[in-house]
């Protein structure tokens, strides 16, 4: 068969948006039950799609799949870097203020939550330590060294990892969107290096067999239906893309003009101890993809992908924001279950379902 | 969209500057790894197994110093290795498991581990490839040494299986859940199991499930390490269900650390063996039941040690523990002091003559004596040394006791007084006791032989076969009552108590029969019989005189009871009834012959014979009252007249009253002699002294009787003369009420007279008053002074006829008026009376009330008379010249109050203080002191009306105390 994975959010339920616009604390314990009945209903649906592996949707995840992990700390402030989407919003990073630098939350704390709603494989998604890298200032902050911020960031990053895989995540997911921008910013290359280099500083730290266990996720950003560098070429990105020491790549690729330049340049780049989940469904289509399509893309990329590393997965979170409300629930499990199912079939069509 | 630049441009700067700090982290990491290596490599340096590693390429990327030692035969160094081909430099690997497993290992990315013999070398190599994707890390060692060793070990290894498999006794090898691993022919064929059956089994399945528990604690004990290992005799059973007995050593194998592996076990069969010991047991136990049933004690004796060795028994009869083990001399302790030397002197004949041993010996139990039989024989080498000697003691008291009893008894049955004989079932003597001799006369050589039936009288013939028909079906036959006949012909009574002898078979071989001597105890309940008899009779005797209260059937009784009591031919009871001469007994009651018998002979005098009994002396008893010298000496008759019924036995008995009084006498006669015992006499004398009381009873009866007649006669009287007086007193009430009638005509036709006479008589009086008192004032000045005079006489005179009519006519009044009484406050009556009497004022006297008065239950009207009547008249009888004084005082006396009028008046002789409360009954004339004469009459009468009454207290010259005595108002 032909792995398929989900990258990991799934729109709120709206009620819970709404809820916890007017309560305005998102830890408010009067939210706790809509987050339970979220995650309850998240699972139960993923279930219903047939995927194979699912995740928790990251309905807990506040406030989105980059800042989860730092919202909300005393030593931040709001003001960090801005970042455009083509629909003509921004969302803003947080910047740090003062040291040291430590999460707040830890990913694996959703799948202490998932769990008690199901027994099926689960995968984590965490943010790359490389976006994080952002939020120290341009200028030095007393007391507190950079070089002493990479430190903890990549110890922090390295735990949560640790800690996922721990709590029985049979993957976890890097969440490397800033990959293409990086690209965008630094034609060179050099920043995007640096960004490989900065998650490869953790990633050496895990065995061969937990690397089989980790991905990296990029894609040019998904929110209100919009992206951030989707006019960086993926050329540009992905010879050093799998430089990273992960296991598992997940490569947005719908979106793509020319889908074909992209998997010769997956073939030619893709490390033998590597596999590629090829996006075969966009999350920022409001239109459902049928298991025909999805189908015809499985087929197209195992005309240049290995079948032994390939994958098929989503281009991206159906909600990397947690208040995106650009897609419908209903939307997007209609689609996971169209690539699942689609996925399948190209799978019995390549005589591996 | 575009960041802003400035924004664009910090970013950048942010990130370039992060990539700085990246490149920093990265070397610093890389130079960690470098040290890293340097430490690995510092490791793979030191460690004792040759270590290289591998590209993809098969080439050699490092190589430590011991895999250079390793592969110095070789002559390849570290540095002629390093980046050259593995296979091109070892290419005798080629085409060997090396080769075969390497590439294995690469190719399924597998650790591999396995040891090839490297000809080249001739040596054995243990190798462990691991795999990665850029090639392989190999450790390898020498294994020449340890593949010998483990041949060596194999081949040791093999023997030892095949002593395992071929051993003479069961080993097995479990684990420690209990489950067999390992185990050998032997042990299969011990338990009937095939090895395969057996394998996988827990060893305790196959164990007894009674030797389970102490199995199962083994071995907790010896994987606790509390013993090292154990041994134990168990049973096993077998795939038959036979039970087999092991003995099973068991032991623990161990690991290098020291912790238990598997339990190891010996088993060797040892069921023959135990079979064996259960069959010495059996028979040790049988012989010691034997000799239990028996009594009989068993010991056996070392000469060397000189210890006795006593069984069960022997020590229960030496009472000495069980088990006990003594020395024979230390045995001997307890023996009599009589008996030691002769058991010593004993034991030692027997040895040295090589002869049984046989003593008998007593042995002190606190206040008895125990008899002890020992027996023994003497064991003895093959060299003919004494080893020792084996026995068996019992306690033979009991038997002792028995020999004694047995000569007791046969002392005891020699010298009964009774007659214990045994006969055979054919009637044969068999024993005859001395008692025998004695009661029957015969001698034991007389009798034993002959049959039984020479001692049953002639007409009881049938008795013996009867007896012994009844012995035959089981009765008892004790106390058997009959005669038996002596050699001279005599009879006895005997009580004959016959029991059967048995044989040790229990069946009836012969009889034994006790005679007991009963003919003086018949006798004796002859006697006896008679004695109830006659106790009967004084009891009925008793009964009769006590119940009897008429005189004649007293007596009549009394001589019946006597006579017979007596045995006499007849009795009479004679009263004494004194003659002028003072010598007469009167026939009263007779028994045993008729009136006529007697009645022509007179009544007895006092002879000599009957002047005793006549005088209440002491009784007359004769055997042959004809020969008394008193008989015959009194005349007419000079003994008992012609026709006299013949008596030659006498008895007379006088009964004598309480009083002393001699009532009568009780005579007894019989034609035949000596028929009157002294018993007899003192029988009739305890009837006389009941019949005297009895006799005395029932004339205090009769007089009783006659005294309840005269009583009775008198109550008769005494309720007519009440009757009488009934019938009087209805008559006496008939004359009351028709006089009360009568007078009360008479009181009305009085009232009616004295009403017309108050009327009638006043009004002539008034005017006589009248026309007196017009002709004094119209023709005072025409009348002389004796007309004047004359005139106011009449007018006196009137007025005091008026005054006495008045008087008659109030007294009348109070004496029938129908009154109520009240309360009256007799104070206001008083102070009433004074104010409305000018005589009693206070110019004219002095009365005194002292107050209070308590009130009296009375009527006014009435009390108003008595206090005008008490007052006028202390004031008119005083003294000339005397002021009058008058005191009232009130008392209480219980429920009634005396109020008193004390004057200081003239006073009243004692002799007229009862007259002046009559009507008219005034003891001066009026010219002396005016008035009437009834005025105390009407106060005495008024006052007993009002249910008190009037009084006086007075002394001549000295005034007066009228007072009144009412009832007192509450």
């Amino acid at each position: 068969m032909i792995p398929t994975e989900p990258i990991g959010s799934i729109p709120r339920p709206v009620e819970l948006i709404k809820a916890i616009e007017n309560l305005g604390d998102f830890l408010d314990p009067k939210l706790e039950p809509l987050y339970e009945d979220a995650v309850r209903d998240t699972v139960k649906r993923f279930e219903e799609t047939g995927s194979p592996i699912i995740t928790d949707g990251e309905q807990r995840k506040y406030h989105n799949f980059w800042t989860y992990c730092v919202h909300g700390l005393p030593n931040t402030s709001a003001e960090g870097f801005k970042i455009p989407f083509t629909a003509g919003h921004v969302r803003r990073m947080p910047r740090l203020t003062t040291g040291p630098f430590r999460y707040r939350v830890y990913a694996d704390q959703y799948l202490d939550a998932v769990k008690r709603y199901t027994t099926m494989p689960l995968k984590q998604a965490v943010i790359s330590p490389s976006a994080l890298s952002l939020m120290y200032p341009a200028e030095e902050i007393p007391g507190y060294s950079r070089q002493e911020f990479i430190d903890d960031l990549l110890r922090e990053h390295e735990n949560e990892i640790r800690r996922c895989l721990a709590k029985g995540a049979q993957k976890v997911q890097v969440d490397f969107t800033e990959g293409r921008l990086a690209v965008k910013l630094d034609p060179s290359g050099n920043l995007l290096n640096s960004f490989i280099g900065l998650n490869n500083l953790v990633l050496s730290r895990f065995s061969e067999d937990e690397r089989k266990r980790i991905g990296v996720h990029t894609c040019p950003g998904g929110d209100r239906d919009s992206t951030h560098s989707a006019d960086v070429d993926y050329a540009d990105l992905l010879p050093s893309l799998f430089e990273l020491r992960a296991g598992n790549f997940y490569i947005a690729l719908t979106g793509e003009k020319d889908r074909i330049r992209v998997l010769k340049i997956i073939r030619e780049y893709l490390k033998p101890d590597q596999r590629a989940f090829v996006g075969v469904v966009s999350p920022i289509d409001p239109r459902i993809d049928t298991p025909q399509e999805v189908r015809d893309r499985v087929l197209e990329a195992a005309e240049y992908i290995p079948l032994e590393q390939l994958g098929t997965t989503d281009d991206c979170g159906f909600s990397p924001f947690s208040d995106d409300l650009s897609t419908t629930r209903e939307t997007a499990f209609a689609k996971i279950k169209g690539r699942v199912e689609g996925t399948q079939i190209a799978a019995e069509i390549l005589g591996i379902g | 969209m575009l960041l802003d630049e400035n924004e664009e441009g910090l970013l950048r700067s942010v990130a370039l500057q992060n990539a700085r700090a990246v490149l920093l982290a990265r070397e610093r990491a890389e130079k960690e790894t470098v040290e890293a290596k340097q430490r690995v490599t510092r490791i793979l340096e030191s460690i004792t197994d040759g270590f290289y590693a591998l590209d993809k390429e098969w080439h050699f990327t490092y190589l430590n110093r011991k895999g250079e030692e390793i592969l110095s035969p070789l002559r390849r160094s570290r540095d002629d290795l390093m980046g050259k081909s593995f296979w091109e430099e070892f290419p005798a690997f080629l085409g060997t498991d090396i080769e075969k497993n390497y590439r294995r290992a690469f190719r399924e990315q597998a650790t591999v581990e396995f040891e090839t013999y490297f000809q080249p070398l001739d040596q054995w190599f243990e190798f462990h490839i691991y795999s990665a994707p850029d090639g392989l890390s190999v450790y390898f060692r020498d294994a020449t040494e340890r593949r010998r060793s483990l041949e060596s070990l194999r081949i040791s290894e093999g023997r030892l299986r095949a002593m395992f498999n071929q051993a003479a006794v069961g080993m097995a090898i479990a684990s420690l859940d209990g489950h067999l691993e390992q185990l050998n022919l032997r042990f299969s064929q011990f338990l009937g199991y095939s090895s395969e059956e057996l394998l996988g089994k827990s060893f305790l399945e196959v164990t007894h499930p009674e030797d389970l528990e102490k199995t199962g604690e083994k071995v907790r004990k010896l994987i606790s390490a509390e013993i090292e290992d154990y041994t134990l005799e168990k049973r096993y059973q077998r795939k038959n269900g036979e039970i087999v007995w092991g003995m099973t050593s068991v032991t623990l194998l161990k690991d290098q650390q020291g912790r238990p592996e598997k339990f190891v076990g010996i088993i060797e069969d040892i069921t023959t063996r135990k079979h064996a010991e259960a069959a010495v047991r059996e028979g040790a136990e049988r012989l010691q039941l034997a000799l239990s049933a028996g009594h009989l004690g068993d010991w056996s004796w070392n000469a060397a040690t000189d210890l006795l060795t006593l069984g069960p028994e022997a020590c229960r009869a030496f009472v000495l523990p069980k088990s006990s083990v003594v020395s024979w001399s230390a045995l001997r302790e307890q023996f009599h002091p009589d008996d030691r030397q002769r058991d010593l002197a004993a034991v030692a004949e027997a040895l040295a003559k090589k002869s049984d041993y046989a003593s008998e010996y007593r042995i002190q139990r606190d206040q008895s004596v125990v008899w002890i039989a020992s027996r023994g024989r003497g064991v003895y080498s093959a060299d003919g040394a004494i080893k020792g000697m084996i026995g068996v003691v019992q306690n033979v008291t009991g038997q002792k006791e028995a020999e004694k009893t047995r000569s007791r008894l046969a002392s005891v049955v020699e010298s009964s007084d009774d007659s214990i004989i045994s006969t055979g079932l054919d009637t044969v003597i068999m024993t005859w006791n001395k008692g025998a001799e004695r009661m029957f006369g015969y001698t034991a050589a007389e009798v034993i032989g002959k049959s039984v039936a020479i001692l049953i009288p002639p007409d009881s013939e049938d008795e013996e076969p009867k007896i012994l028909q009844r012995l035959l079906n089981g009765e008892r036959i004790d106390h058997y009552e009959t005669l038996r006949a002596r050699n001279d012909g005599t009879l006895l009574n005997v009580s004959l108590t016959v029991s059967p002898i048995y044989d040790s078979a229990n069946n009836i071989v012969g009889v034994s029969k006790i005679s007991r001597d009963i003919t003086d105890r018949k006798r004796a309940e002859e006697a006896l019989k008679d004695e109830r008899r006659i106790l009967e009779l004084l009891n009925d005797t008793g009964k009769a005189i006590a119940s009897q209260l008429d005189l004649r059937n007293l007596v009549q009784t009394v001589t019946d009871a006597s006579t017979a009591l007596t045995g006499a031919k007849f009795g009479a009871f004679f009263y004494n009834v004194a003659n002028e001469q003072g010598e007469s007994l009167m026939l009263y009651t007779l028994s045993g012959a008729s009136r006529e018998a007697f009645e022509n002979f007179g009544q007895p005098r006092a002879t000599a014979i009957f002047s005793p009994t006549f005088k209440g002396e002491a009784p007359v008893r004769s055997e042959d009252i004809t020969k008394d010298p008193r008989y015959g000496q009194t005349e007419p008759h000079f003994g008992m007249p012609k026709g006299h019924l013949p008596v030659k036995s006498y008895l007379a008995v006088p009964v004598v009253s309480r009083s002393g009084a001699v009532i009568g006498g009780l005579f007894f006669g019989h034609p035949e002699p000596a028929k009157f015992t002294e018993r007899a006499e003192r029988l009739i004398v305890g009837v006389a002294a009941q019949a005297a009381i009895a006799i005395d009873n029932a004339r205090l009866y009769d007089g009783a009787q006659r005294e309840i007649a005269e009583r009775k006669r008198v109550e008769e009287a005494l309720r007519e003369a009440q009757d009488q007086l009934r019938r009087h007193a209805d008559k006496l009430e008939e004359q009351v009420a028709e006089r009360t009638a009568r007078l009360r005509e008479t009181i009305q036709e009085l009232e009616a007279f004295s009403y017309s006479v108050s009327h009638d008589m006043r009004s002539p009086l008034r005017a006589m008053q009248g026309y007196s008192d017009a002709l004094l004032e119209d023709y005072k000045s025409k009348l002389d002074e004796p007309g004047q005079d004359y005139l106011k006489r009449i007018r006196r005179a009137a007025s005091r006829m008026d005054l006495l009519i008045q008087d008659v006519l109030a007294y009348s009044r109070v004496a029938k008026g129908e009154i109520a009484l009240e309360k009256v406050k007799i104070e206001n009556v008083i102070h009433d009376v004074i104010q409305n009497y000018p005589a009693l004022q206070a110019d004219q006297a002095l009365i005194t009330v002292h107050s209070p008065l308590p009130p009296v239950l009375g009527h006014e009207a009435y009390l108003t008379q008595i206090v005008s009547n008490f007052l006028n008249n202390a004031v008119k009888f005083v003294s000339p010249g005397t002021k009058p004084r008058v005191d009232v005082r009130a008392t209480i006396q219980g429920d009634m109050v005396r109020v008193s009028f004390e004057d200081n008046g003239i006073g009243i002789a004692p002799e007229h203080q009862a007259q002046i409360f009559q009507i008219f009954g005034r003891v001066y004339s009026e010219k002396q002191f005016e008035g009437t004469g009834i005025g105390l009459a009407i106060a005495k009468k008024a006052a007993e009306r009002m249910g008190g009454f009037v009084g006086v207290v007075s002394e001549l010259g000295r005034g007066s105390q009228f007072f009144v005595l009412l009832k007192r108002a509450l």
